[in-house]
């Protein structure tokens, strides 16, 4: 159980950081084109 | 491929990260100069693909180091001081191709490259090439002792100083009960992000999703570089930790052979002007087509070889 507590806190943090940074990349094109 | 094979592949292979990206950088400064950006975006394309080619050149320099180790006038550390040079180079070259690939994405959209990125991508190419000459000068150390800084006696050790140490990944990936477990989750889930843009970009092409013009999906491809990211580190964090599992691996081969032919097929998504011109409700030319098509067999390719490495390759 702490394993699987572990493993799920540390790949939430990766997909966090991935999806803030893919956020900034799409929306630094937003405001230029479609 | 057996390990002698692979050896040759690292001599054949080994010289165009350094020689490829002095070029390339030479190349640069003169489109920067000139401000010619045609020029600009034709070197991002180069340090892309360059960034590429490092895959098998670091792979193959593992199988090449189980070659000869043990063999008479190897001296011993020379490998591993190498192979972490040459380790902190490669990360440093996929850093540099992510940006590269980043300016062309973005020229596309707004019909000139960044300055911000024009300038992040010159100066990584620097720090690249150097860090990739000293990588180089160290493996030609290992078969070379005429050029060796300090000459090296039969039976001496060298010791590893190199900042980033294989050694020390594969300790902590192998101590920390959650880091293979969390590795291989992570994996996975680059693995979905990357398939999901390639099969809504490419189906696109392939007539599905009609009404939507290939400039609204074309948005989506920062997501699948971010998901091919994502798997590139932990792919290489295995590689890393058991590289025994991985070297003699025809399973591994073939996909690292359909992920670096992949790779380039998706510079025709922001390279050419083609997909581009798709407007709503238009029909893709059959160039795209077959490309889109080929995108989607290649990436499937990438999953089967993958999930067949232990069943045709023996890994675990």
């Amino acid at each position: 159980m702490q394993l699987a507590f572990g493993v799920a806190v540390r790949v939430i943090v990766v997909m966090a950081i991935v999806g803030v940074i893919g956020y900034l990349i799409d929306r630094s094109q937003s405001r230029r084109s479609l | 491929m057996s390990l002698a094979n692979q050896a040759h592949l690292h001599l054949l292979l080994n010289h165009f990260p350094t020689i490829g990206t002095i070029i390339a950088l030479g190349l640069y400064l003169v489109a920067i100069l000139a401000n010619h950006e045609y020029l600009k975006r034709a070197c991002l394309g180069i340090f892309l693909i360059i960034a590429l080619l490092s895959l098998p050149v670091y792979m193959s320099g593992k199988a090449a180091q189980e070659a000869i180790e043990g063999q008479p006038g190897i001296t011993g550390g020379l490998i591993e001081r190498h192979q972490d040079a040459a380790l902190l180079a490669f990360v440093f070259m996929e850093i540099t191709g992510a940006f590269a690939w980043l300016g062309l994405w973005q020229f596309r959209r707004v019909l000139r490259l960044a300055r911000w990125n024009v300038l992040t991508v010159f100066v990584l190419s620097i720090v690249t090439f150097g860090l990739m000459a000293r990588a180089a000068n160290m493996g030609g150390e290992i078969r070379h002792p005429e050029i060796q800084a300090t000459a090296a006696t039969e039976g001496a050790t060298v010791p590893d100083t190199e900042w980033l140490q294989t050694a020390s990944i594969a300790s902590f990936v192998n101590t920390r009960a959650w880091a293979w477990p969390a590795t291989e989750t992570l994996h996975f889930m680059g693995l979905c992000l990357l398939l999901g843009v390639v099969l809504i970009v490419n189906l696109r092409m392939l007539g599905v999703m009609k009404n939507v013009s290939f400039s609204a999906v074309h948005r989506l491809l920062p997501w699948g570089i971010l998901g091919f990211g994502i798997n590139l580190t932990t792919g290489w964090l295995f590689f890393i930790t058991v590289p025994e599992q991985y070297t003699q691996n025809i399973a591994l081969h073939w996909k690292m052979a359909l992920v670096m032919v992949a790779g380039v097929n998706a510079l025709y998504l922001t390279v050419f002007d083609e997909p581009w011109a798709l407007g709503p409700g238009d029909d893709a030319p059959l160039t795209a087509k077959v490309i889109a098509a080929s995108a989607i067999f290649l990436w499937l390719g990438v999953i089967y070889f993958g999930r067949m490495m232990p069943f045709i390759g023996g890994s675990f």
